[in-house]
């Protein structure tokens, strides 16, 4: 039988004291990017989420030694980052082709010239468009009408407070999920709708105020991602739609 | 009382000590208000701040570094080596140190009956109450 803490605290302090004195090393080194690690789970799900529906996957600005170049910051350009393309030929000849980016900023669907970076984003192809500013900087950002869907990256628990917010978030860059409901939800259909991510789960009034939302807008509320190691299962059971 | 965290958080760097132990002692703090908390036994009462303590290191940073792994398992086929994050880069080395720890840490922690989906804190009542119900099942 398992021993219990309660009946050998000594022992379990004296394991945890070694594990991290043996890798203390690699927390310092890595301390200050642990958000990025987790993000990086939810970009990977995204892209296997096109590649179960059976669309081909293929790297770009990946480096000739195979160096992901990784987007870690809202500042940058698109030329100079990795990002992934997914593509599939339909049995009628067309092509669907969708790009899946990290960290690039979305155009607001009610004015040009407000912007917000998501963690993830998916647009179409070649969608991602870079222009010089009047301070004569350059950025990228996908146009609000390219956008297909997106999602928020949380190393917390969710709570009712960040919940409402993604609902804000969601009226701003894709307000056809908020006014009106004029997108045909459902489940296995090509893309995911915009979703929030969180390792955590919330308390029982948390929980209760994700589905509510998520049942009210068809945006999806995903948690609990420290069960599975990080990733997302169930990538059918989520809200999705034609885009 | 608060050993459990000293011993998770020594050594590991300021940036990730300092987030840990606020998060740690915020939580701490609503724990000791709470009714179900005050009357535990002092064995008890042990146990939830070890348990607290461990679920926040798990949330903080074993969630993160499994997120990398994942990323790079599902890239390799695409010819992905490493990424590059700045100036940093998530290579072999990260890859194999980030297995052999998230691998360490829970094999100790289900050595001690504690598997991964209890290591989480939703709400200070509702984890004082999992808690309870666990400890008065296995008594009983």
């Amino acid at each position: 039988m398992a021993k219990t803490p309660w009946k050998d605290r000594v022992e379990l302090l004296k394991a945890i004291s070694s594990f991290t004195t043996r890798n203390g090393g690699f927390f310092k080194q890595n301390s200050k990017r642990m958000s990025d690690l987790f993000e990086m789970s939810v970009y990977n799900d995204v892209v296997k989420f096109y590649r179960r529906k059976k669309y081909s996957i293929q790297i770009c600005n990946l480096m000739k030694d195979g160096t992901f170049k990784y987007k870690l910051s809202t500042a940058g350009l698109k030329e100079n980052f990795s990002y992934f393309k997914a593509e599939k030929h339909a049995s009628d000849g067309h092509v669907e082709s969708v790009e899946v980016h990290h960290n690039v900023k979305l155009q607001s669907a009610h004015d040009q010239h407000i912007y917000y970076t998501a963690d993830v984003s998916v647009c179409a192809d070649n969608s991602v468009t870079t222009v010089t500013q009047k301070s004569g900087k350059r950025h990228s950002y996908i146009e609000s009408d390219n956008l297909i869907t997106f999602f928020e990256v949380k190393n917390m628990n969710p709570f009712p407070e960040v919940l409402i917010g993604f609902s804000g978030i969601v009226l701003e860059v894709k307000p056809r999920f908020i006014i009106g409901p004029s997108v045909t939800i459902g489940k296995k259909l090509k893309h995911l709708t915009p979703s929030i991510v969180f390792s955590g789960s919330g308390s029982k009034h948390a929980e209760e105020v994700a589905d509510k939302l998520s049942n009210r807008y068809g945006y999806n509320v995903i948690r609990g991602l420290y069960i599975s190691k990080g990733q997302i299962y169930g990538l059918d059971k989520l809200n999705s739609y034609d885009g | 009382m608060d050993e459990m965290i000293n011993a998770l958080t020594k050594g590991i760097g300021v940036e990730l000590y300092k987030p840990i132990r606020i998060a740690y002692y915020n939580k701490k703090s609503f724990l000791e208000k709470s009714e179900s908390y005050k009357q535990c036994s002092n064995e008890m009462k042990l146990f939830l701040l070890d348990v607290l303590a461990l679920s926040i290191f798990n949330q903080q940073v074993i969630t993160p570094i499994h997120g990398a792994r994942n990323f790079a398992s599902g890239t390799r086929k695409y010819g992905v080596t490493r990424v590059r994050m700045a100036s940093y880069h998530l290579d072999k080395e990260f890859y194999s140190d980030a297995d052999r720890i998230t691998k360490q840490f829970f094999a100790i922690t289900k050595e001690y009956g504690l598997s991964v989906e209890h290591l989480h804190v939703s709400s200070i009542n509702e984890f004082v109450e999992f808690w309870l119900k666990i400890r008065s099942g296995r008594d009983g």
